[in-house]
Formats: C-alpha cells, sequence, structure tokens
C-alpha cells in the first residue's frame, strides 16, 4: 500500500478510493502527461520516438495480458496470436476493402474479442497449465490459417497495410504515429486502472487466488474467465491493429510464438497484477531490446571468435537471464521495488 | 425456544450422498427454523461439512430434497444460492490473498453492486457511486468485527485469527439470511474464540442472521447454540436443545464409544 503523506485525511469514501488523492500527486501526472506529449515530442529524433513507438504498442499488449494473466490468473501463451488476429483484421480490411483507420481498428477489436471468447471457452472445465496449452494450440491455428489463407493472407508474402488518415491527414511518419500511439495507450492504461479497482477487478482477483471460494461467493466464475479473456484479446487486438497500421507491412514472421513468452517473462518482470506493472514489463521489454543492439557489435568486436549467430542470440540469453533473475530475487517484479521507493521517500528519515 | 411456532428457513428431506461406496450422508432429514442458531456436531467424518456442502451447492445429493424458504433448491447451481442469501464461514481460510481486507470485503458484496463494465472502464456514473454505496455498508461489517486497523492490509500477511475474522466479514457482508460456519473457531486461543463467539452470537441478534454452526468445542457449542442435531456415520443421531443433548446417550456413545 503507497502511504499518504502526512496531514491527508480522508473525510468521505470517494476521497480515499481518488486515486490523485493530493495536489503532489495530480502535478506528478500532469507532468508525466507534459513529458509524453510536449517535451518527448520536441526534444526526441525520429529514432527515440520510434523505440517510444513500439513501446506504447507493447503497453496495450501488456495491459490486456496483465487482465487475464495477473488478474485473473489465466495464462495464456497465445497473446501474440491475438495480436496477429488484430493485425491480420486491419491489414486485410485495408488492403482489400480499402477500409480507414477508423473502422478498421474497432473491427480488429471485435474480431479479436470474439476469438478471445471462443479460445475462453474451455476455461470452464480446465485450469492453468492446460490452459496454457489450449493458448499455445490457438496460436498454432492462428499462424497455420493465415500462412493458409490464399489471397486473403497472402501467406508468407504478407499483407500492406495504409497509415492511419485523419481530416485528411496522413499519419505516416514516427512523429505523428508517436501522437496516435501514445493517446491510445494513455486511453487503455486509464480503462485498465479504472477496470481493476471496480467489482470487476475484484472479481478476477477472487478468481485467481480462490475459484472455489468465489463460486460460493455468488460470483460467476465462468463468466469472470470469459470477460478477462475477451479483454485481453481487444488490449491485443487493438496492439495489433495499431502495429499494422504503424508498420505498414506485415508478415507472418513478426508474430513468433516466443514473444508470446516474452510477454509473460516481462510481465513478471514488470509485476504481475499491477497496472504499472504491465507498463514497466512494456518498458523494461523494448529498452533491453535496445541495450543489445547497441552492445550486439560491441561483443562481436570483443569476441571476434563468436558467430554472428552467437551475437544475435545474445538478446535470448539476454532475456532469459533476466527472467530467472528477477523469478529468484523479486518475483513481485519492478512494480514493487518501484513502490518500496515511493514509500521510503515518504517515510524519510524513518525506515518504516 | 418454541419451534413449532416459527416457519422453518431450511428443510431438508430425506438427503442422501455418496462418494464411491462411502455413504456420507443417509437419509438426513433436518428442519433449520428462521432466526436460529443450530449447532452441527458429531466426530470427524460423520459428514457435518457435506451437508453444509449439500444446502451451500458444492455437492449434489444422490436423492433427496433441499428447500429454502419454501422452494426447493436441490438443483440450483452454486453461484446462484449466494443470490438467494446462503454465505458460507470455510473450514481453515480460504480468503483472496492478493487483496486487502477491504477489497475481501467488497468482494464479498460482490453481488450487490450493480454496474456495467463500460461504467467500470471509465469508473464514472453508476459504477462510482455503486462502489462508494457498497463501501459504506462494509465499513459497518468492519467496524462491527473491529478490523479497522487492518482495513487497507493484504489479507495474507494478517495472522491466522484475523483472517478467520475477515473471512467472517466476507459472509456477512453477503447480507446473508442463512449463515453456514464451518469451524469458525478451529485452531484459536481462548482469547480469539471468546471474540469469535460473541460475534456470531452478535451477528445472530443484531442481524436476525440464522446460522447453521460446525464447531468441535462442545464448550463454546452448548453454550451459544438453541439447537443441536448430532451426526454419526451420515446418520442423524438426536437433535434437540443442548441439555438434552448431553445427556443423550446415543450421542456420548458417537463420542466416548458405547459402554459395553
Amino acid at each position: 500500500m503507497l502511504k499518504k503523506p502526512c496531514g491527508t485525511f480522508d473525510e468521505t469514501y470517494a476521497q480515499d478510493i481518488a486515486c490523485i488523492r493530493t495536489p503532489f500527486r495530480a502535478g506528478l501526472l500532469i507532468l508525466l502527461l507534459l513529458f509524453i506529449f510536449i517535451i518527448m515530442p520536441l526534444v526526441a529524433d525520429d529514432y527515440v520516438l520510434g523505440i517510444m513507438n513500439v513501446i506504447g504498442i507493447t503497453v496495450i499488449a501488456m495491459l490486456g495480458l496483465n487482465i487475464l494473466t495477473g488478474y485473473c490468473g489465466q495464462i495464456s501463451i497465445g497473446h501474440v496470436a491475438f495480436i496477429a488476429v488484430g493485425s491480420y483484421t486491419s491489414s486485410i480490411l485495408s488492403a482489400h476493402l480499402g477500409w480507414q483507420f477508423w473502422a478498421t481498428f474497432p473491427s480488429a477489436i471485435l474480431v479479436s474479442g470474439l476469438l478471445g471468447l471462443i479460445v475462453a471457452l474451455p476455461s470452464l472445465r480446465i485450469k492453468g497449465f492446460y490452459i496454457a496449452i489450449s493458448t499455445m494450440a490457438f496460436h498454432y491455428i492462428t499462424i497455420w490459417i493465415i500462412l493458409h489463407g490464399g489471397d486473403l493472407t497472402k501467406g508468407v508474402w504478407g499483407l500492406p497495410c495504409e497509415f492511419p488518415i485523419f481530416f485528411g491527414i496522413s499519419f505516416d511518419t514516427e512523429r505523428k504515429m508517436y501522437f496516435l500511439i501514445m493517446a491510445l495507450s494513455v486511453l487503455g492504461t486509464i480503462m485498465a486502472f479504472n477496470l481493476v479497482r471496480t467489482k470487476f477487478g475484484r472479481g478476477f482477483v477472487a478468481v485467481r487466488d480462490n475459484d472455489i471460494a468465489a463460486e460460493f461467493m455468488g460470483l460467476n466464475i465462468f463468466r469472470l474467465k470469459i470477460m478477462a479473456f475477451i479483454i485481453c484479446s481487444m488490449y491485443a487486438g487493438a496492439a495489433g491493429s495499431l502495429y499494422a497500421h504503424y508498420l505498414g507491412m506485415i508478415t507472418v514472421e513478426q508474430f513468433p510464438l516466443i514473444d508470446s513468452i516474452w510477454y509473460m517473462g516481462f510481465l513478471i518482470i514488470g509485476g504481475m497484477g499491477s497496472i504499472s506493472g504491465a507498463i514497466f514489463g512494456a518498458i523494461f521489454y523494448r529498452l533491453i531490446a535496445q541495450v543489445v543492439i547497441f552492445t550486439a557489435p560491441m561483443i562481436g568486436e570483443a569476441f571476434p571468435s563468436l558467430s554472428v549467430s552467437g551475437v544475435a542470440g545474445f538478446t535470448q540469453i539476454l532475456f532469459g537471464v533476466l527472467i530467472i533473475l528477477f523469478l529468484v530475487l523479486e518475483p513481485r517484479g519492478l512494480n514493487h521495488r518501484w513502490q518500496i521507493t515511493l514509500s521510503s521517500f515518504r517515510l524519510w528519515p524513518f525506515p518504516y | 425456544m418454541e419451534s413449532s411456532s416459527q416457519t422453518k428457513l431450511i428443510q431438508v428431506n430425506s438427503l442422501k450422498l455418496s462418494f464411491g461406496g462411502v455413504l456420507a450422508l443417509n437419509q438426513i432429514d433436518l428442519d433449520i427454523y428462521e432466526g436460529e442458531l443450530l449447532a452441527l456436531i458429531g466426530p470427524n467424518g460423520a459428514g457435518k461439512t457435506c451437508l453444509l456442502n449439500c444446502i451451500n451447492g458444492f455437492y449434489k445429493p444422490d436423492s433427496g430434497h433441499i428447500k429454502y424458504k419454501g422452494k426447493d433448491i436441490t438443483t440450483v447451481p452454486l453461484h446462484k444460492r449466494a443470490h438467494l442469501g446462503i454465505a458460507r464461514v470455510f473450514q481453515g481460510i480460504q480468503l483472496y490473498d492478493g487483496l486487502t481486507t477491504l477489497d475481501n470485503l467488497l468482494a464479498g458484496a460482490h453481488l450487490f453492486i450493480k454496474h456495467n463494465i463500460f461504467s467500470a472502464f471509465w469508473y464514472i456514473g453508476k459504477a462510482k457511486q455503486e462502489e462508494i454505496r457498497q463501501r459504506k455498508k462494509v465499513e459497518e461489517i468492519i467496524d462491527f468485527l473491529e478490523i479497522e486497523h487492518v482495513r487497507k492490509k493484504m489479507v495474507g500477511e494478517l495472522p491466522y485469527g484475523m483472517q478467520k475474522r475477515i473471512d467472517l466479514g466476507r459472509a456477512m457482508a453477503m447480507s446473508p439470511d442463512l449463515l453456514l460456519l464451518d469451524e469458525p473457531m478451529a485452531g484459536m486461543n481462548l482469547e480469539e474464540k471468546e471474540d469469535m463467539a460473541r460475534f456470531i452470537l452478535d451477528i445472530h441478534d443484531e442481524w436476525e442472521t440464522t446460522i447453521i454452526l460446525v464447531e468441535h468445542d462442545m464448550g463454546v457449542v452448548m453454550d451459544i447454540a438453541d439447537r443441536l442435531a448430532v451426526l454419526d456415520f451420515g446418520q442423524k443421531i438426536a437433535q434437540g436443545i443442548p441439555e438434552e443433548i448431553s445427556r443423550n446417550p446415543k450421542v456420548i456413545g458417537a463420542y466416548l464409544g458405547e459402554e459395553k
């Protein structure tokens, strides 16, 4: 629990429930938004903005996974498949029918939500490990359908996807896309944050922590699980649609199974079961990938005997090592560290 | 207590439940009157928890009927029975460890919070009103159970006695008409037991909740129960007021073994 500063007393329940309780926190939030929407685009070059764009898309996808896995406790390793569904729905509608972003984006969300519903149906009977395997099966089915989709998906060649156009302005640069992606990821964050503090969030955690007790308490477990799956896949669909419109071209290789596992791993690193944890995880995921891009050539120079593929595999090795280290040393993730840091600032100079 | 004049809240008619070859409950007939505190006792494995699970809907009986408020609820699924006003406190701790005390209680009140997912996404309008309205109700329970100081602590970090109290609070948040308590005092020290007994009596008196209590501590049971029913090997061997039961030779036999 985050400690409130001295002298902050809640007089109504509305105050106690509120997230932005003190002017300081409101200020911090405004500063963060200023940083994202004004300072960042002013100072950053296209390369940095590109990283930010990928982070923004990852945040949206990670938020969905966090609701399903972090809150509702249903392990999914088919997350990338849902992203692929979102991407391909957008691309098909854009390439074949010439639909605009404002139409393809909601369609992609709807289609992946519908598929989420179908994937969720077995979850009434199966739990934990087995539900993970069934989501993995969904991944392979999706990829197979994309590869054998004939003219519709263009198999291994992939599909082009138009850049979003609003009021005649094409969002064809990193800088323009940056505003769109950031706006949508801030929106997604707000929605997820609100969802988990209402009865639905509590219901998800109840299903995760003790599903039998939850059923005794009158919660409809099956409905909650399905709801979590649908929300998760809708977030993934939104991320996928954005990704397709951002890249302008998608192929099936952009959605490997291993990415689902990295999503899961970095959700653990960020902190499962908290919205800020998902955001930390997404940022960390993409930043570590950047670190590898910068350090890999140096490693190649320092150890010339390493083959090119050895250096290329460095990403995977680093990801794996990081996940293991976090699982052992800080299973509650970066978010837990962040909360401790915040609390100790509040409590200084006392230890607790 | 003059029972015959009162209405029956629960009627269990010739209930039978078996697991493979084991007959867990055999032809149980039991009436529970509105507003009474019935204690269900018996040696280990007598079928007390099985009976509670049948009333709660977790087990489907092989034959027999359960009537609740005059309606047959034998086939009503588990999660719907909570809507009818049947709440349960479990044996051991079955809380949601990842939630705070407050959220645990609010999760108990889940079925009274009426707002849809679209207002939940924005936390405006109905979602906010409902959350605040339920919060007020839950705060009353928190006051009643004297757990104000752990309101915002994760329940997983709290001591056992406190967790049991929160478990009781979560059941109370369901505003039940019938409260099933499965060994609420197991593993507690004397002081905690006294507190718990006081809470149970207060719930019974102030909220006028009908309570079925399964408990092994005979001292507590004899003190607080209006009426007792004794189970042994899946059969009801006696029922009546505490004084009768404590003199009943069958009950003494079941607990201490028959005199040869």
